[in-house]
C-alpha cells in the first residue's frame, strides 16, 4: 500500500483516464491503418471511390474519441480542467476512477483494431460490388456497438464515483 | 397499405399484334410475364418456339454503345449536374418518335468519329515530338541525315555514352587507322552525337573499336538534308495537328448540345430492351402467342378495356396453394418510406402481411429513443423536407427522405421529453449573451434525464421491448386467425401470452398459478403435431426452454438506453469542449463564435456517428426480435412489364 501512497489517489485516476484515451487511441490508430492500407490498394486502381473509401476507413476512428471523452469525464471529475484540482483526494477514489476507466481502455483497443480489419473487408466490397459497399458500413456498425458499450458503463461509473 | 392481391393471367393473340399489344402493356404496367409458363400440353405444343433473341443482342449493345457516347460528351462537354437533377419530363410521342434512332446514331457517329481523329492526332503529335527531340543532337552539325556510302568509304551516324569522350574514341581509332575521321554533332547528358567516316576496307576494325566505346548506330529513314530543315518540317506539321485538335475539340463541344437526345435515346432502348426480354418469356405459334403471367387484381378493369379491343382470347384466375406469388406491397405517403428498412431484409411472402405500417411506429420511436435529441431532430426533418421534393424518382432515396422526416419528427419529440437540445447546449450558449434559458417551465420538457437516472431508462427500455416483442406476437395471432387456424393462436401464442401475464401477477402480488397455468399450457400444447406421446410430451417441456431465447430478446432492448446515452455523453463532452475554448476569451463575441465554430463541426461530427449506428439498431430489433415473431420472408418482388427511364420521367397521354 506504502507503494501507491506515496503517489496518491490523483495520480492513480490521471493513470486510469491516460489509459482510457491511450489506449484507444492506439487501437484506433491500428484500426484506421488497417482500413487505410486496404483503402489505398482500392482507390490507386479507382480514384473515383476515394470518398466512399475513406468513409469506410474513418470509422474505426471513433473508438479513439470515445476514450477521449472518458479521460475528459475523468478531468472534469477531479478538477484538473482549471477548477480545483482534487489534489488531496483519497486513495480509493483514484482506484476507483482507475478501474472505472478500463472498460474503455480494453474495449476501445481491442474494438478498434477488430473493427479495422472489419472496414478493410468492406473495402473489399467497394472494390468488387461498389453497389454494395454500404452493408460494409453496417458490418463495421455492428463492431462499434460494443466499443459504445464500454464507453457507456464507463461513463456510469464515472459519473457515480463520489470523490473522498 | 397490404400486399395487393394477384391474379394469374393467361391470354392468346395475334403474333401481328404482339409488338402493339406489349406497348400498350408496359403503358399499364401491371402485367408480370412469367418465363416458365406452365401452359398444359396441348396449348405447349400448339405454341412451342421461342423469340429469337438478336434483337435483344442488338438492343443491349446499342444501349452500351449510348452510354459510351454519354461518357464522351462528359469528356469533351463537360455540365456539371447538381446531386440531385431534375429528371425532364418526356411525352411518350417523343421518347418513341421514329425519327429518334436515325437522329441519335447520327449524333454517336460523330462523336466515335471525333474522338478517333483526336486520338489519331494526339498519337501524330506524340510521333512529331520525339522525332524532334531525336534530331535535336544533330541541329547546326552539317551533317546531312542521308549522308550515305560511297564506293570506298562508308559513313556511320551515332551516338555514345556521355561517359565516353568523343577525344578517347578518336584517339583509339587513330591507333587502328590513319583513314578515319570523326565530325562531332551535338551532347546532351546522356550522350555524344557523332558521324564516322572511314573506308571501306577498314570497316571490321573501326566497327570494332566503335563497339567497345558503345557506339550506337541511329538512322533516319525518309529524311534527307539537314537536321535544321527536318526540325522546321516537323514543327510545322506540329502546329498544323494542334489547329486540327482545336477544331476537332470545338467540334466535339458543341455536340453537347445532343446530351439530351443521347439520353432520351437511351432511355428509349431501355424500353426496347425490356419488350424484347417479355417477347423472349412468350411462347408463340406461326399466328399466335402465349403469354402467361400476373396481373394486379385492382388493375384488371384496365386490361379488359385494352384486351377488348383487341383480337385475343384471356382469362384470370386466382392463384392456388402451389403458386409462387409475386408480392408488391401498397403503402401510403406515411408507410412506404419503410420500404427502406424492409426491403434491406426480405419482403414478405404473397401470403404473410405487410410489415411496413407494423414496423413503421416502432422504427421511428426507437429511431427517436435512441437520437433523441430537438436539435438533431430538426436537423434530420429540414434534411429531408429539402431534400424531399429534389427526388423525384421513387426508390429507395425517396423512401430515405420520408424516413428523415419520420425519424426526425420521432427525435424531435423524444429530445424534447428527455431535454436536449445538441446535447446541453443550451447551458452554455445563452451564457454567451449574459443570460440563463430554462426550459424546463414548457410543458414536457426535459421529464427525465438520461444521466441524471439511467436505470429508470435501462428499465424503461426492456419494458418497451416488451410491449414491442408483444406487438409481434399478436400480429401471429391475427395471422394465424385469418388463415383459419384459431386453436393454433391460442395455443401457440395464448399460452405464452398466459405465461408472461402469469410473471406479471406473481412479480406483483406473489401468487404464482397463473404462471404455471402458461407453462402447463405449453407443455400440454407446444408437441402436438408429433406424432407419438412421448414426441408429445418431450416437445412440450423443450418449448419451455425457449423462454431463454424470450430474456435474450428483451434483454437486447437495452440497446436503447445504450445507444442514448453514449450519444448524450458525448455530445455533452463535445459541448464543455467548445465552452472551455468559448469562455477563454474576455470579449464576448469572439467567445461567441469560437464556440460556435467548435460546436458545429463536433455537433456534426456526432450526429453523423451516430445516425448509422442508430438506423441500423433501430432496424435490427426489427429484423430479429420482431419479425422473429411473426414474419416469413423470402417473398418475390413484383416485376411488371413497365416503362423504365434513368434520364427523363414519362408523362403518359391517354389517347
Amino acid at each position: 500500500m506504502g507503494f501507491f501512497e506515496s503517489f496518491g489517489g490523483l495520480a492513480l485516476a490521471l493513470l486510469g483516464g491516460s489509459l482510457a484515451v491511450g489506449l484507444s487511441c492506439i487501437g484506433s490508430a491500428k484500426g484506421t491503418g488497417i482500413a487505410g492500407e486496404a483503402a489505398s490498394g482500392v482507390v490507386s486502381e479507382d480514384p473515383s471511390k476515394f470518398g466512399k473509401a475513406m468513409i469506410l476507413q474513418v470509422l474505426p476512428g471513433t473508438q479513439g474519441l470515445y476514450g477521449l471523452v472518458v479521460w475528459f469525464l475523468v478531468a472534469s471529475k477531479i478538477g484538473i480542467l482549471g477548477g480545483s484540482l482534487a489534489s488531496g483526494m483519497g486513495l480509493a477514489s483514484g482506484w476507483q476512477i482507475f478501474i472505472a476507466c478500463l472498460p474503455m481502455a480494453f474495449g476501445g483497443l481491442l474494438s478498434a483494431i477488430i473493427q479495422g480489419r472489419v472496414a478493410a473487408a468492406g473495402i473489399g466490397i467497394l472494390a468488387k460490388k461498389p453497389d454494395d459497399w454500404a452493408k460494409g458500413i453496417l458490418f463495421c456498425v455492428m463492431v462499434e456497438f460494443y466499443a459504445i458499450l464500454s464507453l457507456l458503463v464507463s461513463f456510469l461509473m464515472i459519473n457515480g464515483i463520489v470523490l473522498a | 397499405m397490404a400486399i395487393m392481391k394477384m391474379k394469374k393471367l393467361r391470354m392468346l393473340a395475334m403474333r401481328s399484334d404482339r409488338e402493339q399489344l406489349l406497348r400498350e402493356l408496359q403503358r399499364l404496367g401491371c402485367v408480370e410475364i412469367r418465363e416458365d409458363a406452365a401452359a398444359e400440353e396441348d396449348l405447349r405444343s400448339l405454341a412451342s418456339e421461342r423469340e429469337d433473341p438478336a434483337r435483344l443482342m442488338e438492343a443491349r449493345a446499342e444501349q452500351t454503345r449510348t452510354a459510351a457516347g454519354l461518357k464522351l460528351l462528359d469528356k469533351y462537354a463537360y455540365v456539371k449536374s447538381g446531386l440531385f437533377p431534375a429528371l425532364p419530363e418526356v411525352k411518350l410521342s417523343r421518347l418513341f418518335d421514329p425519327a429518334l434512332p436515325e437522329e441519335a446514331r447520327e449524333t454517336l457517329d460523330r462523336l466515335e468519329k471525333g474522338d478517333a481523329t483526336l486520338a489519331a492526332l494526339l498519337a501524330e503529335q506524340g510521333r512529331l515530338r520525339s522525332a524532334i527531340l531525336s534530331l535535336e543532337l544533330w541541329r547546326g552539325s552539317g551533317i546531312p541525315l542521308d549522308a550515305g556510302d560511297t564506293e570506298h568509304t562508308r559513313v556511320r551516324l551515332g551516338t555514345i555514352p556521355a561517359s565516353k569522350s568523343p577525344e578517347a574514341l578518336e584517339a583509339a581509332l587513330r591507333e587502328v587507322t590513319e583513314a578515319v575521321q570523326l565530325i562531332p554533332a551535338g551532347s546532351d547528358k546522356a550522350q555524344h552525337g557523332l558521324a564516322a567516316v572511314f573506308l571501306r576496307r577498314d570497316e571490321e576494325a573501326v566497327g570494332q573499336v566503335l563497339r567497345s566505346f558503345g557506339f550506337e548506330r541511329v538512322s533516319f529513314e525518309g529524311m534527307s538534308g539537314q537536321a535544321e530543315e527536318n526540325v522546321a518540317a516537323l514543327q510545322k506539321r506540329l502546329e498544323e495537328t494542334e489547329r486540327e485538335q482545336e477544331r476537332e475539340t470545338a467540334a466535339l463541344k458543341e455536340l453537347g448540345a445532343k446530351r439530351e437526345q443521347l439520353k432520351l435515346y437511351y432511355d428509349r432502348l431501355t424500353q426496347e430492351i425490356e419488350a424484347e426480354e417479355a417477347k423472349g418469356k412468350l411462347l408463340m405459334s406461326e399466328q399466335v402467342f402465349l403469354l402467361e403471367g400476373w396481373v394486379l387484381a385492382e388493375a384488371e378493369p384496365k386490361l379488359e378495356k385494352l384486351l377488348q379491343s383487341r383480337c385475343c382470347a384471356w382469362e384470370t384466375a386466382e392463384p392456388g396453394p402451389e403458386d409462387d406469388v409475386p408480392v408488391k406491397l401498397k403503402n401510403n405517403r406515411l408507410t412506404s418510406p419503410l420500404n427502406m428498412v424492409t426491403e434491406m431484409y426480405s419482403l414478405p411472402q404473397y401470403r404473410n402481411v405487410d410489415p411496413n405500417p407494423l414496423i413503421a411506429f416502432w422504427f421511428c420511436a426507437f429511431f427517436g429513443i435512441m437520437y433523441a435529441d430537438t436539435g438533431y431532430g430538426l436537423v434530420l426533418l429540414l434534411l429531408g423536407l429539402i431534400l424531399g421534393p429534389k427526388i423525384k424518382k421513387p426508390g429507395m432515396m425517396k423512401h430515405m427522405t420520408g424516413l428523415l422526416v419520420e425519424c426526425g419528427i420521432a427525435t424531435f419529440i423524444f429530445g424534447w421529453l428527455f431535454g436536449s437540445f445538441f446535447g446541453d447546449a443550451l447551458r452554455y450558449i445563452p451564457n454567451f449573451f449574459g443570460a440563463t434559458l430554462d426550459l424546463t417551465k414548457l410543458p414536457l420538457w426535459g421529464i427525465k434525464d438520461p444521466s441524471a437516472d439511467p436505470m429508470w431508462f435501462m428499465y424503461a427500455s426492456l419494458a418497451v421491448g416488451g410491449l414491442h416483442l408483444l406487438a409481434g406476437m399478436l400480429i401471429k395471432a391475427y395471422i394465424l386467425i385469418r388463415d383459419g387456424h384459431p386453436f393454433a393462436a391460442l395455443f401457440d401464442v395464448g399460452s405464452w401470452l398466459l405465461l408472461f401475464a402469469g410473471i406479471g401477477v406473481g412479480a406483483v402480488t406473489g401468487t404464482w398459478w397463473v404462471a404455471l397455468a402458461g407453462a402447463l399450457a405449453l407443455v400440454l400444447t407446444q408437441g402436438r403435431d408429433r406424432p407419438t406421446i412421448i414426441g408429445k410430451a418431450v416437445g412440450g417441456f423443450k418449448s419451455l426452454y425457449d423462454i431463454t431465447s424470450w430474456l435474450g430478446d428483451i434483454l437486447s432492448y437495452t440497446r436503447l438506453m445504450a445507444l442514448m446515452l453514449a450519444g448524450s455523453v458525448i455530445a455533452q463532452v463535445f459541448n464543455m469542449l467548445a465552452n472551455m475554448a468559448g469562455s477563454a476569451f474576455s470579449s464576448k463575441l469572439v467567445g461567441l463564435i469560437l464556440f460556435l465554430i467548435i460546436f458545429v463541426v463536433t455537433q456534426l461530427f456526432n450526429m453523423a456517428i451516430n445516425i448509422i449506428g442508430t438506423f441500423v439498431h433501430a432496424a435490427r430489433l426489427q429484423y430479429l426480435e420482431f419479425f422473429g415473431k411473426f414474419y416469413e420472408d423470402g417473398g418475390k418482388p413484383f416485376k411488371p412489364l413497365q416503362f423504365k427511364t434513368k434520364y427523363s420521367q414519362i408523362i403518359k397521354e391517354e389517347n
